[in-house]
C-alpha cells in the first residue's frame, strides 16, 4: 500500500471539499440522480470507440426494462462471450447513461460484449426489486443469448459499488437456483455488507468521495426496513458459498468498501472459489466511472477488461448443479 | 483570439454555472454574486463545475486555488480564471 492519494483523485476530493458546506440544497433522490448524470458528462470517457450500442426493451417483472448491449470493434459479428452488467449508485442513483463510459471501455478492453441493465431504483422500488431485475435479466440474456451474438457458456455476471452487491447475489441466487449458468463474477468496489461498518468504512467516513452520511441515507430508502443480515442485502452473510463462480474482486485503496470487498474475495476463497483480488493504490471510490478526470482510472480498466475477456474465453463449461 | 476580458469571463461562467443548474431543474437567472450552494448546487456538482470551468477556458485550476471561497459564486470564480489566465 502506498497511502498516496493519486493526485487526479485528490483534485476530486477537494473539487467535492469545495463543494460542502453552507446551505448547500436538501439531498434528494432527484438531485443526487441530477447531479450524477451532470458529473458523468464531465468525468467520463468520452473516446472510447465500440462497433455499436443498441437499447432493447424486454418485458420484465414490472412491464419493461431497457437493457444495452455493448459490442466491440473486434469480431463484431461472431459469437462473442458476454457480461451483464449492473451499474452501482446505492440503489438509488445512477443509471445507464453515468456508466456508459465504463460499458465502453470494458467492452474494448475485453472484447466481449456487454450488456448493461437498467434495473428498478429506490426509494420508488425499494428491495428487493433490484435484485429480482437483475436475476431477471441475467435469465432473459442467457435464454436469448445467440440472438445477442453472446456465446452462452461464457457469460459473466459483472458490477461496481451497489451493482456488484446485485452481481454477487444474483451469483449466489443461480447456483441456488441451477440457472442461468454464470461463467465468471466480476466485482468493482462491490457493496457486500450492509449489517455492519467494516474499519474503512469507518476510517473514510467523509471526504473520500461517498459520505458515510449518504450512505446511511440511501440504505435506508434502499433497504426500506428490510433484514440487512439477509444475504440478499448483505452477500457477505451468506453461509452457503461454495460452488460460486470464479471471481475478479477490486477495491480502490481509498474507498469506505475496501474491506468488505477483501472480505467477500476471502471468504470466496475459503469457500474454494477460484479468486482473484486486486486493491487498486491511491484510487477512490467509483474511480472507474471518472477517467475524464482521473487518467490512472482508464488505465486501470485495460487490465480489468483484459482478465474478463481472458478468463471468459477459457472458461471451461459449468456443470449444471440443479435443474 | 484576444484575451478573454474580465466581463467575458463573467458571461462565460454565467453560461456554465447556467447549464449546469438547468440540467438540476433549477431554471432562473444567476446573479453573480449569488452563494452558488444556495442557488441549488450540490457538492458533487462542484466537481461538475470546476471541471466543466477547466474545459471552458482550457486551463487547470492548481491545487491549492480549489477551495471553497474561489468557487463560491460567479464573481470568485471569475476572479479566479483572470488570475489563473494572467499568471499562467
Amino acid at each position: 500500500m502506498t497511502h498516496v492519494l493519486d493526485r487526479h483523485a485528490k483534485r476530486v476530493l477537494d473539487m467535492l471539499a469545495a463543494g460542502r458546506g453552507g446551505n448547500g440544497p436538501e439531498l434528494t433522490p432527484r438531485a443526487l440522480r441530477e447531479s450524477m448524470e451532470r458529473l458523468a458528462k464531465a468525468v467520463d470517457l468520452r473516446s472510447v470507440a465500440v462497433a455499436s450500442v443498441d437499447d432493447r426493451r424486454i418485458r420484465s417483472l414490472a412491464g419493461g426494462m431497457t437493457l444495452r448491449a455493448y459490442t466491440p470493434l473486434t469480431a463484431p459479428n461472431e459469437l462473442l462471450p458476454g457480461v451483464v452488467f449492473f451499474h452501482g449508485g446505492t440503489g438509488v442513483f445512477c443509471s445507464l447513461d453515468t456508466h456508459d463510459g465504463l460499458c465502453r471501455a470494458l467492452a474494448a478492453s475485453s472484447g466481449c460484449r456487454i450488456v448493461s441493465v437498467d434495473y428498478r431504483l429506490a426509494p420508488e422500488h425499494p428491495f428487493p426489486a433490484a435484485i429480482d431485475d437483475g436475476l431477471f435479466a441475467t435469465q432473459w440474456i442467457a435464454d436469448h443469448a445467440a440472438e445477442l451474438g453472446i456465446d452462452r457458456e461464457r457469460l459473466a455476471v459483472a458490477g461496481d459499488s451497489a451493482g456488484g452487491t446485485i452481481a454477487a447475489v444474483v451469483c449466489q441466487l443461480a447456483q441456488r437456483a441451477g440457472r442461468p449458468r454464470v461463467a465468471l463474477q466480476v466485482l468493482l468496489c462491490p457493496v457486500t455488507d450492509l449489517a455492519s461498518e467494516s474499519p474503512s468504512r469507518a476510517e473514510l467516513a467523509t471526504g473520500f468521495f461517498i459520505e458515510r452520511s449518504t450512505l446511511e441515507w440511501a440504505k435506508a430508502l434502499y433497504c426500506a426496513g428490510a433484514d440487512l443480515y439477509d444475504p440478499r442485502i448483505s452477500p457477505l452473510r451468506s453461509t452457503d458459498l461454495v460452488g460460486l463462480p470464479p471471481a475478479q474482486i477490486h477495491t480502490a485503496e481509498f474507498d469506505p468498501m475496501r474491506d468488505e470487498g477483501q472480505a467477500y474475495a476471502d471468504a470466496l476463497s475459503a469457500a474454494g472459489v477460484d479468486v482473484s483480488y486486486v486493491c487498486h493504490e491511491g484510487l477512490i471510490h467509483h474511480f472507474y466511472c471518472m477517467a475524464g478526470a482521473i487518467p490512472r482510472a482508464r488505465e486501470v480498466l485495460v487490465p480489468v477488461g483484459a482478465a474478463i475477456g481472458d478468463a471468459l474465453r477459457a472458461a471451461p463449461p459449468r456443470p449444471i448443479v440443479a435443474q | 483570439m484576444p484575451e478573454s476580458t474580465p466581463d467575458s469571463i463573467e458571461a462565460r461562467i454565467i453560461g456554465v454555472v447556467q447549464r449546469l443548474l438547468a440540467e438540476r431543474s433549477i431554471d432562473r437567472p444567476v446573479h453573480p454574486d449569488e452563494d452558488l450552494r444556495e442557488a441549488g448546487l450540490s457538492s458533487l456538482d462542484m466537481v461538475t463545475l470546476v471541471l466543466s470551468v477547466e474545459a471552458e477556458f482550457d486551463l487547470m485550476v492548481p491545487e491549492i486555488a480549489i477551495m471553497p471561497a474561489n468557487f463560491r459564486s460567479v464573481t470568485a470564480i471569475s476572479r479566479l480564471v483572470d488570475s489563473i489566465q494572467r499568471g499562467g
